[in-house]
């Protein structure tokens, strides 16, 4: 990964030197974020002890875009997040310091003529319809429909692209750690049927065998004022070998298949905005499955590999079904305080076992270029249900963020 | 006798309408020419809004613009928040990218997204003659200039204000002063050229300030300048692919 990384930074400068004759330029955007959080150990959980818990955290985040740009055109970005991170630990009020630098994308581009662009680089390649997760999408490193922090890691891919009015098609190859797991994929995609856009895709890799995927999204009622935010879209797909680490006895075998479908609307005048999706994974587990496998967890006779399960948030299950309710301010007519505070609020239920993981919301923008978050979160559920043996039952976020 | 009269209630009758006759002609081919003189069809120009409410709060952003003929591209370069937000209009359709995540979707062509007395609308039509039948309404004066007034019927109400009146400088065809009105036929908002710069027979910089009509101390000052001509602009640029794709940043213009 780090030869593949140091190509890219090559790649990247030399776009930089070629151009350099017609006044190219680098420019730096985002933010930086100080985060506490705070959470309250679920003692009832079966991943506890099994898995890092820290009830008290602290983090330093810069996340940044470095463009390198000629005109209004880009041709190469970097984007990144620089974290320090700070475990507090209760018990005997020890601090645990870490520094990381994650390389979300780091990628240059070509364009050949006003037709065919090249991107070469470590990138987040464009699937699925999904807002939360996209669960048509074997390429790029999983949302995780739990964390508000948007994922924008990518992959390692040459990328070209066919941009007409038409049709726009997209094939890329994707280069992983090992040979075997290396994709070839392609996109095929259209807003010629009115009020639609409608997108195949296919892809291949040798560890993960064959997907194919749709995507549509259609605003159905666009023509009537008033009505013309209704969105609602849906991603499906196909594919060959089971993808999850497989907990049950007998893995499914043959094809599998998930597929996600949502709407949002925003109200006129006050612009609340609404938005649902549901989504059902052929290889989630059933409510029987999962108590089975928390209870052997408590048990321990289960190996502590299957604290994996962890690490999946809101996929361990078949069917999920997530609701969210923002409004981006409480007023938009000049006035001094709620022109400036925004609510968030969503819920997302495990349909397969009734548990859920609930969050609620305040932004406030009272200062030029920065904003002050402040989250909760509760996940609930019964003992043997996903949400219910989440680590943290209940965790509160305070954000403090600069725009740069 | 009574053929005199009838000759003169005709005539009496028929002086409204020939005072109606626009004296340069053709309507629509003067509207079009209107439009040239602010924005030529293929072009790229820099856009300040300031927004200021009665509140005593103030807002601003900043970005840039590029037009082809019935679609436009405008991507926020202020506030820093909004860094990469951007707005795109092919023709009748309008989609809106977000300024952290680049990703697309579909948005009203009535909303403001960006906030202020500004609409999606206000931010990317350009072409009168395309969203409104255009009548002339006669000679009036506006600030001291000499102008023509016309008035504006929406062909599409979802695409524009049900009814607009409209003022033209006769000596620069500069659209001096504009009024938006709701479908009960109420003023909704105007706005005021307040400074305009010509270069040639072209606006090279031109600030409109939008009033609320029924909160007169709520203004929008739009500020657009750096008005270029461009011989060509690539198709790409106005397609939902191109702009998730990121290419299209606001840096450098």
């Amino acid at each position: 990964m780090k030869q593949s990384l140091c190509v890219i930074a090559a790649a990247f400068l030399c776009a930089g030197l070629v151009s350099a004759q017609d006044q190219p330029s680098f420019k730096l955007t985002g933010d930086v974020d100080a985060q506490a959080v705070s959470s309250a150990l679920n003692s009832s959980s079966a991943f506890q002890g099994i898995t890092p818990f820290s009830e008290v955290t602290a983090a330093g985040l810069i996340d940044g875009k470095l463009v390198f740009s000629r005109h209004y055109t880009t041709l190469g970005l970097f984007d990144f997040t620089f974290q320090e991170n700070n475990v507090l630990d209760y018990h005997n009020g020890a601090k645990i310091e870490s520094l990381s630098l994650l390389v979300n994308e780091l990628y240059a581009d070509l364009n050949y003529g006003d037709l065919l662009y090249l991107r070469l680089g470590k990138q987040r390649l464009k699937w699925g319809a999904g807002f939360i997760y996209n669960p048509s999408d074997p390429v790029n490193p999983p949302k995780d429909p739990t964390s508000l922090r948007a994922v924008r890691e990518g992959v390692t891919a040459l990328k070209l692209e066919l941009i007409t009015k038409p049709v726009s098609l997209m094939t890329f190859g994707v280069l992983f750690d090992a040979l075997g797991q290396t994709g070839l994929g392609t996109r095929l995609s259209t807003p010629l049927i009115p009020n639609t856009d409608l997108a195949l895709s296919a892809y291949w890799s040798q560890s993960e065998s064959w997907t194919a995927a749709l995507n549509a999204s259609v605003a159905p009622l666009y023509e009537i004022p008033g009505w013309d935010t209704l969105q609602i879209w849906f991603e499906g797909c196909v594919y060959d070998k089971a993808r999850y680490l497989s907990v049950t006895p007998s893995p499914p075998a043959g094809p599998g298949y998930s597929f996600l479908t949502g709407g949002t609307a925003t109200m006129p005048e006050i612009r609340t905005v609404l938005l649902t999706e549901y989504y059902h994974l052929s290889e989630g587990l059933s409510a029987g499955e999962l108590a089975g496998v928390y209870q052997g967890l408590r048990a321990g006779s289960l190996p502590q590999w299957y604290a994996e399960l962890a690490r999946r948030p809101a996929r361990q299950g078949s069917d999920y079904l997530f609701v969210s309710v923002t409004q981006p301010t409480l007023t938009d007519d000049g006035n001094l305080v709620f022109d400036k505070i925004g609510l968030l609020a969503s819920c997302l239920l495990s349909l397969t076992d009734a548990s859920f993981f609930a969050t609620g919301g305040v932004t406030t923008t009272f200062v030029k270029d920065s904003e002050v978050d402040l989250t909760a979160t509760w996940a609930n559920g019964g003992p043997d249900t996903e949400f219910g043996n989440a680590l943290s039952t209940v965790a509160v976020t305070l954000d403090v963020k600069v725009f740069f | 006798m009574k053929r005199i009269l009838v000759l003169a209630i005709g005539l009496s009758a028929a002086l409204p309408l020939m005072a109606q006759s626009f004296p340069e002609g053709d309507v629509a081919a003067y509207i079009d020419g209107v439009d040239a003189v602010v924005l030529p069809v293929n072009c790229k120009a820099r856009m300040a809004v300031q927004d200021t409410f009665s509140s005593g709060d103030d807002r601003a952003s900043d970005g840039f613009f590029i037009r082809k003929d019935n679609r436009v591209v405008w991507v926020a370069t202020a506030p820093a928040s909004q860094k990469n937000f951007a707005l795109l209009r092919d023709q009748d359709v309008f989609w809106q990218r977000f300024a952290a995540t680049n990703k697309v979707v579909k948005t009203s062509a009535t909303a403001n997204s960006r906030g202020g007395e500004t609409s999606n609308l206000d931010l990317t039509r350009f072409n009168t003659n395309l969203d409104y039948a255009v009548k002339y309404l006669g000679e009036d004066d506006v600030d001291g200039k000499a102008c023509y007034r016309f008035e504006l019927r929406a062909k599409n109400r979802k695409l524009a204000y049900s009814l607009v009146n409209l003022w033209v400088e006769k000596s620069t065809r500069i659209p001096v002063k504009k009024a938006f009105f709701a479908v009960s036929e109420k003023v909704l908002k105007y706005y005021t050229v307040t400074k305009a710069v010509m270069k040639g027979d072209h606006v090279a910089e031109m600030e409109m300030l939008y009033v609320d009509a029924l909160k007169p101390q709520d203004t929008s000052r739009l500020r657009l300048f750096e008005i270029t001509a461009l011989s060509s602009v690539p198709e790409q640029f106005f397609t939902r692919e191109y702009l998730e794709s990121g290419r299209l940043y606001p840096y450098e213009f």
